[in-house]
């Protein structure tokens, strides 16, 4: 199998770990997919909110990227980009008048998609072509201690005609290959395929807060001290608006957020800064103790030294110059 | 009594539009006349509690062609595109497919919305992308808090309180304090050039 690799927007930028831990993942697993060579935004949600025919073009110029790069399935770890790029695969497949009008789009891009690519999440790749014995059998770590809620969110299972490698309404990928490296498994089904708000998060703020909040007090309530995800839209709501979450509803939650790679990778036991972890916001230190692995939280930026400071249940970070 | 259905909420079906559910179906929803009603889909939606309409009830005003209620409508700008109505529906109603292309008509015909963040958010998003290719997220959000918090105090109150998570994702490298754009640019132009030509000609 001929790959290639779509990083999308998110991991590149604000959610770096998610890319980097899935590198590594990769790269461990022995599955070469070198990048779309100058790929671009698949337009998210905004594309549909702004124009159909946008929303078909943007992501069908990777479609062809990939095809005239020679790959047979692009690996797509982001859940709405995998929704665009797969369901505009499936469309402009189905449907000869919708290629030829994205053909005529792209034309005077230089570009044509003869149909010749298929998409897949890399929860699907790893789940499905890895498999859960390799998995098992490649697990170094004991992370026995580990109580995980695997919330999956809406794009890896939904809507089903795109998104069609897991169970729709109990999706068990993640969970399985929780129990695969030897982790628990909370029972999270109330809130593992429930909407955190994705993008709403800008434009509708208060209902994202919402639902975001009832998927973390579920995992907490289900005795999760840990919650992995597929998704960077996910992982930004979680992970970075969890103190946001904790103030507006006067909550305490405290639940660090892992990507499902960077699980996987403390399982094959990677070092933990070859999974990005010291970039998560809710700091997975207290995980990693229990694990009994070594983690410095380690922060950077030229020409200032950053160290922060516990004072009991206060956190401050202090800023040294030169 | 004519007087009291009058006063009630009648449907005005004069001043409805025969014309607008193929204008929703042209824009991306497919299916739109096959619902029947069942209510699978309010059923399931996860913001319908944040909505003036249920996704059932913009469904049946799309068949009646109350053009002007759904676009001023608050729902359109709640739903999240979590595809749960559209997965459940047992008529196959392309139902996440229709907020989409409602909010894509709204946008278009420069409806004063319900809730005026939302077209800010999408209409900076694209426009991002046709100037870099690719997403730049501190244009986006600064972007985002400038024009959908016309009073200054609120955008400096925003600004404030968004600072230490800025701060933090800073000093954790990500934040790009710069736009990557991609080498080909020229394709994306010519891609929106297209795509608005397309628009115009219809």
């Amino acid at each position: 199998m001929r790959y290639a690799y779509y990083p999308g927007c998110s991991l590149v930028a604000s959610e770096k770990e998610y890319n980097i831990s899935t590198k590594a993942v990769l790269e461990a697993l022995g599955i070469e997919a070198p990048d779309i060579e100058d790929w671009n935004c698949c337009g998210a949600t905004a594309g549909h909110a702004i124009n159909h025919n946008l929303s078909l073009a943007l992501p069908a110029r990777n479609l062809a990227l990939a095809e005239d790069s020679d790959a047979q399935t692009i690996i797509a770890p982001c859940s709405e980009c995998f929704h665009n790029l797969a369901g505009v695969n499936n469309t402009l497949k189905g449907d000869e008048r919708e290629m030829r009008k994205v053909n005529t789009i792209l034309a005077d891009a230089g570009l044509e998609y003869r149909g010749g690519v298929e998409v897949r999440h890399v929860l699907d790749v790893v789940a499905h072509e890895v498999g859960y014995d390799y998995l098992r059998e490649h697990t170094v770590r004991d992370l026995s201690k580990l109580r995980i809620a695997p919330y999956y969110g809406c794009l890896v299972v939904r809507p089903p005609d795109v998104a069609n490698f897991d169970r729709l309404e109990n999706p068990q990928t993640m969970d399985n290959i929780a129990k695969a490296v030897g982790a628990q498994v909370v029972d999270y089904a109330d809130y593992k395929t429930a909407c955190c708000g994705g993008a709403l998060i800008l434009p509708k703020e208060d209902v994202a807060l919402k639902l975001i909040k009832n998927i973390l007090l579920g995992a907490k309530r289900a005795g999760a001290n840990c919650i992995i995800v597929p998704c960077p839209m996910c992982h930004m709501n979680l992970d970075a608006k969890q103190a946001l979450v904790e103030e507006t509803f006067g909550v305490s939650i405290d639940i660090p957020v892992l990507y499902f790679p960077q699980l996987l990778g403390l399982a094959m036991g990677l070092d933990p800064g070859k999974l990005g972890l010291e970039k998560n916001i809710v700091s997975p230190k207290r995980i990693l103790d229990l694990l009994g692995i070594e983690f410095a939280e380690e922060l950077s930026v030229p020409g200032v030294s950053i160290t922060l400071e516990e004072e009991g249940q206060k956190k401050r970070l202090v800023f040294e110059l030169g | 009594m004519a007087m009291a259905i009058e006063e009630a909420e009648a449907i005005r079906l004069d001043r409805c539009d025969p014309d607008f559910i193929r204008e929703v179906e042209e824009a991306g929803g497919l299916n739109v006349s096959a619902c029947y009603q069942c209510g699978t889909c309010s059923g399931g939606c996860p913001t319908v509690w944040a909505m003036d309409y249920t996704p059932r009830q913009i469904i049946r005003m799309v068949h009646l062609g109350m053009k002007d209620e759904v676009l001023s409508s608050m729902s359109i700008w709640v739903c999240s595109s979590c595809y749960t109505c559209q997965t459940r529906c047992p008529r196959g109603v392309h139902i996440t497919d229709v907020m989409s292309a409602l909010k894509s008509i709204a946008i278009r015909e420069g409806r004063t919305p319900a809730n005026p963040k939302g077209p800010v958010f999408y209409k900076n998003f694209v426009d991002i992308i046709e100037q870099y290719g690719r997403m730049w997220e501190l244009e986006l959000s600064l972007k985002f808090t400038h024009k959908s918090e016309p009073e200054v105090p609120n955008k400096l109150a925003m600004l404030l309180r968004d600072a230490p998570l800025g701060l933090a994702m800073f000093t954790k490298g990500k934040l790009a304090l710069a736009p990557h754009k991609i080498l080909n640019i020229d394709q994306i132009k010519a891609i929106y050039e297209n795509v608005r030509r397309m628009e115009a000609e219809k």
